[in-house]
């Protein structure tokens, strides 16, 4: 069969199904084994595709997956995730958007503790929402920090998403993870400057409120105690990865332990919130690792197939400029996270995103980054970014969706901007990456 | 019903057994990354091997779970769109599909068993042992998936499927 018949049949097909609302692992599946009897010849290739099932799941390189999941539901179960925001909340005196900037800082320290997007939106915006609904905010400026700072938690490790990226595409995930640091405090700053002068210029969008009066004491001592100790876990999740100590997946493993001695340190470990926690866990990492099984064998049917090589022939031939051929790409990708999940967007484009990236001779850290950076964005641009249905989903009903994709429009426009950055200052997804390693 | 309340058993415990060894696991490597810092403690062999597997047989064990709880990841803006009747057709459809994809994967998965199995091949690294051990789980575990499918599609299954809170709830 010709590539161009083999492309929309296997691409198709998945676009199909998932379409469909079949569950996206299925999907894969479904398409493999139409896959394998056309292309890989009959009961030889079901067998090859049992096997490459059991082969993409056992791999160590996605241990941190889970390991991250865990360290985040851990501290989500037992509530430090929440005490931490509170502290922070104390720290912040008057100034304009007040509560929002609460937001950005406490989502941008759960970044650095949990891996999960959705957590991060839900928490922040079950904990802070209603607050700046009563006081009056305007629902722009009080959900779209919310939402940009679950798009942080994808950036800073530990990120979930980071090591699935780096595991599929080949790239260094200890880098990878590394690289993702100054992206994700460079959108927590850009959030705070545009928070900042819009409540500034418009101060009727976030009434100034009376701080409760407190002592300096009382405003650090929550934040040293709540705040500070849990630092030592991203110390010793990235620390480990940094100094070359410890692999990712061990990083991972005694990021999770450390949240797990944490919570029984502050005395909320409960039998409960422990269940809880490692259930949440296998269900995440189930879903996703289910996924790679089927997504896998599909990158290796569609190689088979000629379908990769063609098109990638065929884009050779159209003797693109580097730079071009990036904006294509991340046009695509953009496109497709409007109607997509990000792990679903990624697999069904990695196949020939990189090797196209390699002939075209990218960085793989920075090309990493800027994947990532996009994911980040298409979770909260209109009309079916995952975050703005998590947004919707916590907020109060009266709040419209009109009003969360209007929230979610000006952080887009800022995700847009850092990614323009990092395009043409690679240094500044690299630079951490080559001054740590030698 | 009394099957059916059987089956659901079976697949909870799986799912318990299969998070009790990820906890294992995140000990385990936590341990081995410490114990190569410090110094004569005992090493553990083979840790990177066990944790390749573990992921694997955690995915066969709590897939079925992960389906009854209608967390696998879906992409669902055209079926929200659809009207009840067109929304429960490609209910159908996608229980059919997910009911041909096991089906398939038991065929599939049985038969490199058995392939392996008849050759004697076995798995040569830290641990050795047969192979076929390794692919045995997956034609089991499709069949959990397969029976799964078949409770949706018959409509024992409720449109809302259960929550992980009250799961745990009810111990």
């Amino acid at each position: 069969m010709e590539w161009y018949f083999a492309l929309p049949l296997l691409l198709g097909g998945v676009i199909f199904l998932m379409m469909l609302g079949t569950p996206v692992a299925f999907a894969f599946l479904g398409v493999n084994v139409v896959g394998a009897l056309v292309f890989l010849e009959g009961n030889g290739g079901l067998i090859q595709l049992a096997r490459n099932a059991v082969d993409a799941v056992s791999s160590f390189s996605l241990a941190p997956i889970a390991m991250f999941v865990l360290m985040g539901e851990i501290l989500f179960q037992t509530r430090l995730a929440h005490r931490a925001i509170d502290a922070v909340d104390r720290l912040i005196l008057r100034v304009p958007g007040r509560l929002s900037l609460v937001a950005i800082c406490g989502g941008t320290v759960f970044s650095t503790l949990s891996g999960s997007t959705m957590a991060n939106t839900a928490l922040l915006g079950s904990t802070l929402l209603p607050d700046m609904r009563k006081r009056g905010y305007h629902p722009t400026i009080a959900m779209g920090p919310i939402m940009a700072t679950g798009g942080i938690a994808m950036l800073i490790p530990p990120s979930a998403l980071a090591v699935l990226l780096g595991s599929l595409a080949g790239i260094s995930i200890g880098k990878l993870l590394i690289a993702g640091i100054v992206p994700g405090l460079l959108m927590a700053c850009l959030c705070i400057g545009y928070v900042v002068i819009r409540c500034h210029l418009n101060p009727s969008l976030a009434p100034s409120q009376d701080v409760q009066a407190m002592s300096f004491r009382e405003r650090i001592d929550p934040f040293l105690k709540h705040v500070v100790p849990l630092f030592g876990l991203f110390v010793l999740v990235v620390g480990g990865i940094l100094t070359g100590v410890a692999t990712p997946s061990e990083s991972a493993a005694l990021g999770a332990i450390g949240a797990l001695i944490a919570a029984m340190l502050y005395r909320q470990l409960t039998w409960e919130s422990l269940k809880l926690a490692l259930m949440e866990t296998t269900k995440i990492t189930v879903t996703i690792l289910l996924i790679i099984a089927g997504s896998l064998t599909f990158s290796q049917i569609l190689a088979f197939s000629g379908a990769t090589s063609g098109l990638l022939t065929m884009v050779n031939a159209l003797g693109l400029d580097p730079m071009v051929q990036l904006f294509a790409m991340i046009g695509i990708l953009l496109f497709l996270g409007a109607f997509m999940d990000q792990l679903s967007m990624l697999l069904i484009t990695l196949p020939f995103f990189m090797p196209m990236a390699t002939a075209a001779g990218y960085e793989p850290v920075w090309f990493g980054v800027i994947l990532l950076l996009v994911m980040e964005i298409s979770l909260t641009t209109p009309p079916f970014g995952l975050l703005l249905f998590v947004m919707k989903g916590v907020a109060p009903p009266e709040v419209t969706m009109r009003q969360v994709y209007m929230a979610a429009a000006p952080f887009v426009g800022l995700g847009l901007l850092l990614l323009l950055c990092i395009i043409f200052v690679p240094e500044l997804a690299t630079g951490l990456v080559s001054l740590t390693s030698p | 019903m009394r099957a059916v309340r059987l089956f659901d058993r079976l697949i909870d415990g799986l799912a318990v057994l299969a998070a009790c060894i990820l906890f294992a696991i995140t000990f385990l490597i936590a341990f081995d990354a410490l114990s190569r810092h410090i110094p004569f403690a005992p090493r553990l062999n083979g840790v990177i091997e066990l944790t390749e597997y573990a992921l694997y047989i955690v995915t066969v064990l709590a897939s079925p779970w992960a389906l009854r709880l209608g967390a696998h990841i879906m992409v669902e803006i055209v079926t929200d769109s659809l009207s009840p009747k067109w929304k429960s057709i490609a209910a159908v459809m996608v229980n059919l599909i997910g009911l041909i994809v096991s089906a398939t994967l038991i065929y599939a998965g049985g038969l490199a068993t058995w392939k392996a199995w008849m050759a004697g091949t076995l798995v040569f690294k830290s641990f050795i042992f047969p192979q076929f051990w390794l692919l045995l789980p997956l034609p089991i575990g499709a069949l959990l998936l397969l029976i799964e499918f078949l409770l949706r599609l018959s409509g024992i299954r409720g449109r809302t499927p259960p929550t992980l809170q009250h799961q745990i709830q009810e111990g």
